[in-house]
């Protein structure tokens, strides 16, 4: 019960330890664990060493081989670390190539050691340009329990320092070169660097410092790398953000934050304003420290604060307590906040969004593309376009016009608006209350001028040639596409303003990215240039739009670097995709359901309950959809395409969920089946679907056996972790049907394990309401289960990446 | 005036214009028109189909938006229709007319929904009017069906609908050795304006109405008390159209890349004004004020290509300026038709093309020439004082000439589609005039 307390409440189960002053596994603190050092273990390597710290192993051999040294370089050799992590050392690791944490343990080790000086590479040169020494360090781990690279260092410092380098003699004329094993002298180790490892716990608000962590300790203080970076700012009192926030009705609403990287140009908040939605603006600052002292930086960000008079700045102490404040007149005036929680918030307010292309056609340089952009949001400003609500007769007009709007009265709100477009009864609508309302807007230009109007020019059409010097031209249609967020209560006359707004935000978003490629080397001229594409997010994280220009064409791999400073930038975690093409937002309308389970009724709380759902998007596959009748056989294959739809909404994998006879073939390709099976109706298991999952979006999985139904209780803490820390699907098959499990439940007091089921044996219409009452979603009790089946489950991995 | 009861759509029949003679002297005189057609009705064969059709196509650019030539209109002293020779001339007429009116889309010179042309026939010994109409295009039937021909007792009311369309567009060119065909730029420029004038929503009195709502509706609501006795003198206030554009989103999604070394930019506006039956649906009002923005910038750019000596841009020539017709207004009634005036024309110009193809005589006060303005030269001459370079203004020397025919006196039947009025005074001021010359 203890090892299921410990599964189930891992943060409270720690917590009891810390808050007594020891660990779990009985040290104090600051106390390491026990350490024993064996050299010269291995007889196949020329030096070699085992060290155990507690229960981490590390095994390191060194081999050595000449080389010819690098040209810039003639005089140095090489060091070069290997560290390996096979499945064997801990359940985290999986069968085939380096894992991302082994070459990250490599690369840290390398540095250490090689920053450290303890080897002068240039010791190992034996004649400069011709011949040198390669020092191949292989570590690898038997057992990994935490403090892996203070393992790694010490047992590679042992191998270094019972190194015998052989003597080489050199013949310049022939370049022929001996080896005498029996001459042999030491390599010099200057000094040795020792690594150590803490962790940091956070426990009623202050950090509790842990050397020398366990694997478990490890994992329960989170990500070593990215918490260790906040605190660090937190602790150095530097940190400092922008906060983003829209005032309305004299309230302001801080809608988001970001990190302020120093390391860029100035005035990075300007450029990250363009990707959120309009009307949100620059409202004041974050502070992380303990005084309110402003330092010239952050009163140059409040200066620009234009929305109020009275930038807002929020200080978090180390305590984590927040307090706001009003800047008025140079005085900090404390004031009062509430928190607006999601579905609140999106009662109150909506997003419009503008969508039109228009034809764009200039010269291919830089100066070209400024011009044009500017001269198109001049004429958007100037009042001669006007905005049609998608599907009513809603007109809004700028100052060419006498009028503000036609088709509805001018006292009209945009929230009455959507409300009479949308004729759902309110019990439905209680469905979407958590969901985010979006009106489509166009943009039309007006192409007449006013009879009566002063300004009017009546000179008759005309044509103009120009000829000038030869020019490459750019011709392309631009998409304006552009979200704003206002409050409901907002008057649809006050709407013309803010999609001007908008609309301009889009161009120069636009406009950026389409600089930023004619800067670029090799397209400088034009000629490469991708159609800038836009993309709306909502990560669950931040609970506001980003928008992201992408170049049409680029690979989202290439455009890690810049998805990881939006990352940072914005203090989301990168651990996993947010900002590739296929995290896009998608409303949810008609077609497919996407995540059913969010329509569920939440159940009243019954007691010291713990829940692990999927995290994110995905699909609802079942029977009979897309007009392919797989009635009585394909729910395996529809439980891996919901799976597959959740790989690729998270931004994992660019792969459309393959369809049945695309399955059929990938088993056959990699040799699972005979030919036969395609085209055939026969079931898989959960074995297949791994399989496809590797092979098709390289997705490792875990699969777990249950020999009886009621077995599968015992693995609710597998489960648990598999959501916390995957957050995917699970396919479960076995003897009998097969199923999603989109979550666990756990009820301590009760010890009874509920499971949110995904049911692909449904074969009606994709309706919500029905796939709820039904129950062809929700939550299962552990009965659901046949008792006497057995049970295999997939657990598709993911692996970090951004 | 109830044309055709046999189809949904009645028809307005507002002016019958004499076709002018053939090689007659610049200067046509009352005098000769009338030996001459006693002439005419003999020798009906000898009438060139290519000078009426030529006639019918001058007299569409014209005609504002949702009027058209309609048919044709003979006075004999023998019965046309009875006469298989003679009908079949005057079906060779229409066929002609019909063919050359659609070899420019952009003109709309044939109304679309109405496959049927008249032929209005005036015995000059009995002085009885017959009206008939018959199929003209691809049907190929060769059934008369009569016409009840009908004259108002008043003359019609008409809403006029006024709107500026403006242009202000850039396109990048490439000049090639050969440089710049003005008419395949002004051809591309049309393509471009029909499609996106085709797409605009169309704003009466900035607001978007109901298409299928008459046009007397929308001004009744406004002011109910105003139509309550409606007389001759009660002139319907001009409606002010607003087209807004909304941009295609159907553009191809790639960047095109190419090299050029020249712009055009095409600016200005196009007047346009419409006289619509009041009757007539809001729809209706829609289609004709785009046809007739087209329509327009069609019959310019013909009309300027027409007069060009040299159709190409050469490449030495750094600035360019062409400067098409502009749109002056001839009063016809109570409505009103347009013309075209060149760069340096007087409105004196308006009244001869008038005479010639509308057989209408008008003062030179009549005609409403401030409606477009010609450009202003200044800004092309400081581009030239810029540039440094050679320029040409590609002003043609002329008014296109007209070649008039001797013949046959034929009028064309000017209809407007289903907005019928017809105008008493003025047919038998024509009627009654050509009686008289007869004599």
């Amino acid at each position: 019960m203890a090892e299921i307390y410990k599964l189930i409440h891992p943060a409270k189960y720690f917590n009891d330890y810390i808050s007594r002053d020891i660990r779990p596994d009985g040290r104090k603190f600051q106390e390491q664990r026990n350490l024993k050092l064996n050299v010269d273990s291995l007889k196949t390597a020329d030096a070699s060493a085992v060290v155990k710290c507690g229960n981490t192993t590390v095994v390191c051999g060194i081999t050595l081989e000449l080389a010819i040294p690098k040209a810039e370089e003639p005089d140095v050799g090489y060091l070069i670390t290997n560290v390996e992590l096979p499945p064997l050392c801990s359940s985290k690791y999986r069968p085939g190539p380096p894992s991302d944490h082994a070459q990250i343990t490599s690369n840290l080790v390398s540095d250490i050691v090689i920053n450290s000086k303890c080897v002068d590479l240039k010791d190992l040169c034996i004649v400069p340009d011709k011949l040198v020494w390669v020092l191949y360090c292989d570590m690898v781990c038997i057992d990994n329990d935490g403090s892996l690279v203070d393992a790694c260092i010490m047992t590679l410092m042992a191998s270094l320092k019972t190194l015998n380098l052989p003597e080489v003699t050199y013949n310049y004329e022939t370049e022929d070169f001996t080896v005498d094993p029996s001459i042999t002298k030491p390599l010099t180790v200057h000094g040795l660097p020792v690594a150590t490892s803490f962790a940091v716990y956070k426990l009623n608000q202050s950090n509790v410092i842990l050397t020398d962590p366990s694997g478990y300790e490890e994992d329960i203080c989170g990500g070593i790398g990215s918490n260790l970076i906040r605190l660090s700012k937190i602790d150095t009192n530097e940190s400092t953000g922008c906060l983003y926030g829209l005032m309305y009705d004299g309230t302001l609403l801080v809608v988001g934050l970001s990190l302020e990287l120093f390391e860029s140009e100035r005035n990075t908040y300007n450029q990250l304003l363009l990707n959120l939605p309009t009307e949100i603006e620059l409202c004041g600052v974050i502070k992380f420290g303990e005084t309110l002292t402003t330092e010239t930086r952050l009163k140059e960000i409040l200066q620009d604060v234009d929305i109020t008079d009275n930038p807002l700045v929020i200080i978090i102490n180390q305590k984590k307590d927040m307090k706001a404040h009003f800047l008025v007149h140079d005085k900090f005036e404390e004031t009062k906040y509430e928190t607006l929680a999601s579905d609140e918030l999106w009662k109150q307010f909506l997003h419009v969004r503008l969508y039109t292309t228009i034809p764009l056609s200039c010269e291919a340089t830089i100066a070209g593309v400024k011009n044009i952009m500017q001269n198109k949001r001049k004429k958007i400003a100037s009042g001669q376009v006007s905005f049609h609500i998608n599907g009513t007769s809603v007109y809004l007009f700028g100052v060419a016009s006498d009028v503000g709007l036609t088709g509805t009265s001018a006292e009209a709100t945009i929230g009455e608006l959507v409300d009479s477009m949308s004729p759902e009864q309110p019990k439905k609508k209680k469905h979407n209350t958590n969901s985010v309302e979006i009106l489509p807007v166009n943009l039309i230009l007006k192409a007449t001028k006013d009879i009566l109007s002063d300004k009017l020019i009546k000179t008759a059409v005309k044509m103009m040639t120009t000829q000038r010097k030869p020019a490459f031209c750019i011709s392309m249609p631009l998409c304006i596409d552009s979200l704003a967020m206002i409050h409901r209560n907002t008057k649809l006359l006050e709407l013309y303003t803010v999609l001007v707004e908008a609309a301009c935000r889009s161009l120069k978003l636009v406009e950026s990215v389409l600089i930023e490629q004619l800067g670029q080397e090799g397209i400088g001229d034009g000629a490469g240039l991708r159609l800038p594409q836009i993309f709306h997010f909502m990560p669950q994280e931040l609970g506001h739009f980003v928008t992201r220009v992408i170049p049409k064409g680029i690979p989202d791999e290439s455009m890690e670097k810049e998805r990881r400073t939006l990352h940072e930038q914005l203090g989301l975690p990168i651990d996993r995709p947010i900002f590739r093409r296929t995290n896009e937002y998608v409303e949810n309308t008609g077609g497919r359901l996407l995540n059913p389970h969010e329509a569920i009724p939440p159940q009243p709380n019954k007691g010291d309950v713990s829940t692990a759902l999927v995290r994110g998007r995905y699909g609802y596959y079942h029977y009979m959809q897309d007009n392919f009748n797989d009635d009585g056989w394909g729910c395996a294959y529809r439980s891996m395409q919901t799976i597959f739809s959740w790989f690729r909404y998270q931004g994992y994998s660019t792969v459309d969920a393959p369809t049945h006879r695309e399955i059929q073939q990938c088993l056959v390709d990699i040799g699972d089946k005979p030919s036969s099976f395609i085209g055939s109706k026969q079931w898989i298991g959960s074995t297949e679907v791994s399989f496809c999952l590797e092979t098709l979006i390289g997705v490792q999985s875990r699969i777990i056996f249950a020999n009886t139904g009621a077995e599968m209780q015992s693995y609710t803490p597998e489960l648990m972790h598999h959501f916390r820390k995957h957050g995917s699907p699970i396919m479960i098959g076995g003897g009998v049907l097969a199923h999603t499990i989109l979550g666990v439940e756990f009820n301590a007091d009760t010890n009874e394990t509920r499971y949110l089921i995904l049911d692909p044996h449904y074969t009606g219409a994709d309706d919500l309401s029905t796939v709820i009452s039904k129950g062809w979603c929700g939550w299962k009790k552990s009965d659901f289960w046949n008792k006497t089946a057995h049970y295999n489950m997939c657990l598709p991995q993911t692996r970090p990446a951004v | 005036m109830d044309l055709r009861k046999n189809t949904a759509a009645r028809e307005n029949v507002i002016h019958l214009a004499r076709t002018p003679e053939e090689k007659s002297p610049e200067t046509v005189s009352d005098n000769s028109f009338s030996s001459d057609k006693t002439e005419t009705v003999k020798n009906l064969s000898g009438v060139s189909e290519a000078w009426v059709a030529d006639h019918a196509k001058h007299v569409t650019r014209m005609l504002p938006g949702g009027m058209f030539v309609q048919g044709i209109f003979v006075t004999t002293d023998e019965d046309v229709f009875e006469d298989p020779n003679c009908f079949s001339k005057l079906r060779a007429i229409l066929n002609y007319t019909y063919k050359l009116l659609n070899t420019n889309p952009y003109m709309f010179g044939n109304c679309l929904e109405i496959s049927e042309r008249l032929i209005l026939h005036m015995s000059t010994s009995t002085k009885v009017l017959t009206c008939k109409s018959v199929e003209v295009g691809p049907v190929k039937s060769t059934v008369l069906k009569p016409v009840d021909w009908k004259f108002l007792p008043k003359a019609q009311q008409w809403q006029r609908l006024d709107c500026y369309f403006e242009f202000d567009d850039v396109y990048p060119v490439i000049v090639k050795k050969s440089g710049i065909s003005v008419k395949q730029q002004f051809q591309q420029i049309l393509e471009s304006a029909h499609k996106t004038i085709e797409t605009s929503v169309m704003f009466i009195d900035g607001e978007l109405k109901n298409g299928s709502e008459a046009l007397e509706n929308l001004n009744k609501k406004k002011k109910p008390k105003t139509n309550v006795k409606p007389t001759q003198q009660d002139v319907l206030k001009s409606m002010q159209v607003s087209l807004f554009v909304p941009f295609e989103n159907s553009l191809p999604e790639t960047v095109e890349y190419l090299e050029c070394d020249g712009s055009i930019h095409f600016s200005g506006v196009v007047s346009s004004s419409v006289f619509m039956y009041p009757k007539a649906t809001v729809s209706e009002a829609i289609t004709a004020v785009k046809q007739d923005i087209v329509r327009s910038l069609a019959s310019r750019f013909t009309m300027h290509c027409d007069a060009l000596i040299d159709d190409n841009l050469l490449p030495e020539e750094k600035v360019c300026f062409n400067e098409p017709p502009r749109r002056v207004l001839v009063p016809v009634g109570s409505l009103y038709l347009c013309d075209y005036l060149f760069p340096g024309e007087a409105p004196a110009e308006a009244l001869l093309s008038v005479r010639e193809l509308l057989d209408l005589q008008i003062t030179e006060a009549e005609v409403v020439c401030d409606l477009e303005t010609p450009a202003d030269t200044s800004e092309f001459d400081a581009l030239d004082r810029d540039s440094s370079s050679e320029e040409m203004l590609a002003t043609p020397q002329e008014a296109s000439q007209f070649m008039y025919i001797t013949g046959i006196c034929f009028a064309m039947l000017v209809l407007v589609i289903s907005i019928i009025v017809h105008y008493y005074d003025s047919i038998v001021g024509v009627i009654g005039k050509l009686l008289s010359k007869s004599n």
